[in-house]
């Protein structure tokens, strides 16, 4: 092609030419931005929270809970999901009996604000030892979402709030999982087969759906476009079930198709065809008047202007049609995932099917997780279709 | 080159109307026309905007059908009273106002293409022959080349040997150098001379330009503002083959002038009518 050129420019790689370019890294900045004030919006409420201290009387001075705190017995403190168990030692209740080791009570409180923040640094348990009664002292962040709570033996105790919290909190954005959690709960998902078996499932459908759109909507465009009378019997009809939203048709297909499979293949299908035809006739109408002339009069017949003129002249917009189509088919396949319940029991999952059970679930992260995969799922799938459309374009490759 | 021989390609235009009805406004494009082109000269067709120049070009390579009036091929009837619409034929060519090579084609298969879909050649052989062709032509360099990829000079060039590659009787040009600069305008008239002088094609050559007109023609035809008729015909005496002294020459001068008197007046009339072009 333009190798055999006589001017000599030193080829760049694609990559090259991206990571050296200021666009490339513009992009970057703007992402790293998003997602850092995403962080922040989302963490603002924990970050300004100021620390509640809440406190809890295991043993009175006046005895009467004496004889209900004996050792072996199980404390249990929370805040938010956070909490642990803890047992009372012999130790401790010594420590209360004598006034005395300071320590062991230390260390005791030391390991259950450890075990309470495994994960979640910001709490802290402190054993309290005063005029012969023992108390435990939860203190955190405390936003509005967490509440703290103890128990001995199942049995709620009444806590007494030495500090208010306080916090600030971004209004419905701060709600969002922060970045960083999405990034946990991916690491976490990654490694589970059923995650890829709803990638693999969710393609599988796309694909289907798209590439028997493109086998029919193809020709069936050409033809409308060509053929008067095809476009007279089939252009009304078409134009009456196109504004129909793919989704409209869910339930009429559930009902129609022996398997749910088939129903989601058949609203995928539909997502695209409509697309796809509407571009190449469109296409194949604009094709300049003046190819078609000169090709008929250098002796061109009806099927040389078919195949030479009107197919290569359509070409750029069967695969806008292809691009256009394959988001939509995204969007269709997973809406048919989340309103059949990824199949029934016969086929499981989908990446559709994914992010509503987290939904349902509760797992707010893996919705995000679900939600990111349909993304890069959707990019993947548009650059194959540009890959394809640069290789068989080649004329459109140069500009 | 191809199997042109002289004493080919004489047109024939008697008394052609062309009436447009859109939407029931009758707009007369064509008023009882009549012109007689022998074969292999270079006519040259120089009017207004909108007078109906590419009217009577499209009639003649069968894009639009006569209103009434024959126009003739060889002594051949290409359309009339019965058949208002002539059958489109690889013996009337056009080369278009911007150009009209497929951008999905490389030159080479552009120039290949007529021989191909006519089945006189099997691709190879015309490919060869678009080659040597080309090669003829000094665009060889760009035969693997896409239209878009090279210049529109080049284009042209490529377009026209598109059309001579099918061995026509008539090459049809509608302003093909519009909005070229000048340089490159003048590249192009020798190109076009020198490809007249080796084949002796008869052609038809619609233009806005005087200059380019009476520089590449035999004859001059100005035809009057829409609709419209030949208004004067100037017979271009200068001997080929002319090179770039002829536009110094005082004979070339004083024909420019006579032209522009006559397009002139019509281009005021034109102008006056403030209407809008018409295909």
């Amino acid at each position: 092609m333009a190798t055999d050129s006589t001017l000599v420019i030193k080829k760049r790689s694609k990559f090259q030419k991206a990571v050296t370019s200021l666009t490339f890294w513009r992009g970057v900045a703007a992402l790293l931005g998003f997602l850092i004030i995403w962080e922040i919006c989302s963490r603002m409420e924990l970050w300004t929270a100021e620390y509640q201290a809440v406190e809890y009387t295991l043993v009175s001075s006046s005895g009467e809970q004496n004889s209900i705190v004996k050792v072996g017995d199980s404390i249990s403190a929370k805040i938010g999901d956070y909490g642990a168990e803890y047992v009372i030692t012999k130790e401790l209740l010594e420590a209360r009996d004598n006034n005395t080791s300071p320590m062991t009570i230390r260390n005791m409180a030391e390991e259950f604000t450890k075990q309470i923040n495994k994960d979640f640094k910001i709490i802290t348990a402190e054993i309290l030892y005063k005029n012969g009664s023992m108390s435990m002292v939860l203190t955190g962040a405390k936003p509005s979402k967490y509440t703290s709570e103890m128990s001995i033996n199942g049995t709620q105790l009444q806590g007494v709030v030495l500090s208010e919290a306080f916090s600030i909190a971004v209004p419905w954005i701060g709600k969002v999982p922060p970045p960083t959690e999405v990034i946990v709960a991916w690491k976490e998902i990654i490694v589970v087969p059923g995650y890829w078996e709803s990638w693999y499932l969710s393609t599988g459908r796309v694909f289907a759906g798209f590439i028997m759109a493109q086998i029919i909507g193809i020709p069936f465009g050409l033809l409308l476009a060509v053929n008067r009378y095809f476009r007279d019997i089939f252009f009304p009809p078409f134009e009456i079930l196109r504004p129909i939203p793919p989704l409209a048709w869910v339930p009429a297909s559930i009902v129609f198709w022996p398997t749910t499979e088939m129903s989601i293949a058949f609203v995928t299908f539909l997502g695209a065809f409509f697309t796809i035809v509407i571009n190449v006739l469109g296409g194949a109408k604009s094709i300049d008047v003046r190819y078609l002339r000169s090709a008929q009069s250098m002796g061109a017949s009806q099927w040389d202007l078919f195949s030479k003129i009107i197919l290569p002249g359509t070409l750029p917009s069967i695969f806008t049609g292809a691009a256009v189509g394959m988001g939509i088919t995204w969007e269709v396949v997973l809406a048919g995932e989340m309103i059949s319940g990824g199949g029934g029991q016969q086929a499981s999952g989908g990446l559709g099917f994914f992010i509503w059970s987290s939904y349902m679930g509760g797992t707010v992260a893996q919705v995000i997780v679900g939600m990111i995969s349909i993304g890069i799922a959707g990019y993947l799938s548009s650059s194959l279709i540009r890959f394809i459309g640069d290789r068989s374009m080649p004329w459109k490759r140069l500009f | 080159m191809s199997d042109q021989s002289s004493g080919q390609g004489a047109i024939s235009i008697r008394n052609v109307t062309k009436i447009y009805d859109p939407e029931g406004v009758n707009v007369m494009a064509v008023d009882d026309c009549s012109l007689e082109i022998g074969a292999g000269e270079v006519c040259m067709i120089v009017g207004p905007s909108g007078c109906g120049k590419t009217t009577l070009l499209n009639a003649i390579a069968g894009f639009h059908s006569v209103t009434s009036g024959e126009i003739f091929l060889d002594g051949e009837m290409l359309c009339g009273p019965k058949k208002p619409l002539a059958d489109q034929g690889a013996d009337r060519i056009v080369v278009f106002q911007h150009g009209a090579l497929f951008p999905w084609k490389t030159l080479a298969e552009n120039v290949a293409y007529g021989p191909i879909v006519q089945n006189v050649m099997t691709k190879n052989e015309a490919l060869e022959k678009a080659q040597d062709m080309l090669d003829e032509a000094g665009i060889g360099d760009m035969a693997k080349k896409f239209p878009g990829e090279v210049s529109s000079g080049m284009a042209r060039r490529a377009e026209i040997v598109r059309a001579l590659i099918n061995g026509p009787k008539v090459l049809l040009l509608d302003e093909p150098y519009r909005a070229m600069d000048a340089l490159t305008k003048s590249i192009m008239h020798e190109a076009l001379l020198e490809v007249y002088d080796r084949t002796k094609v008869t052609i038809f050559f619609i233009t806005h330009d005087l200059e380019e007109a009476i520089f590449l023609g035999d004859r001059v035809v100005v035809m009057t503002t829409r609709p419209a008729k030949t208004k004067i015909i100037l017979d271009v005496k200068i001997p080929r083959p002319r090179d770039y002294q002829v536009l110094t020459s005082e004979e070339f001068r004083l024909l420019v002038n006579e032209a522009k008197d006559a397009v002139h007046e019509e281009a005021i009339k034109a102008f006056e009518a403030g209407e809008r072009e018409l295909a």
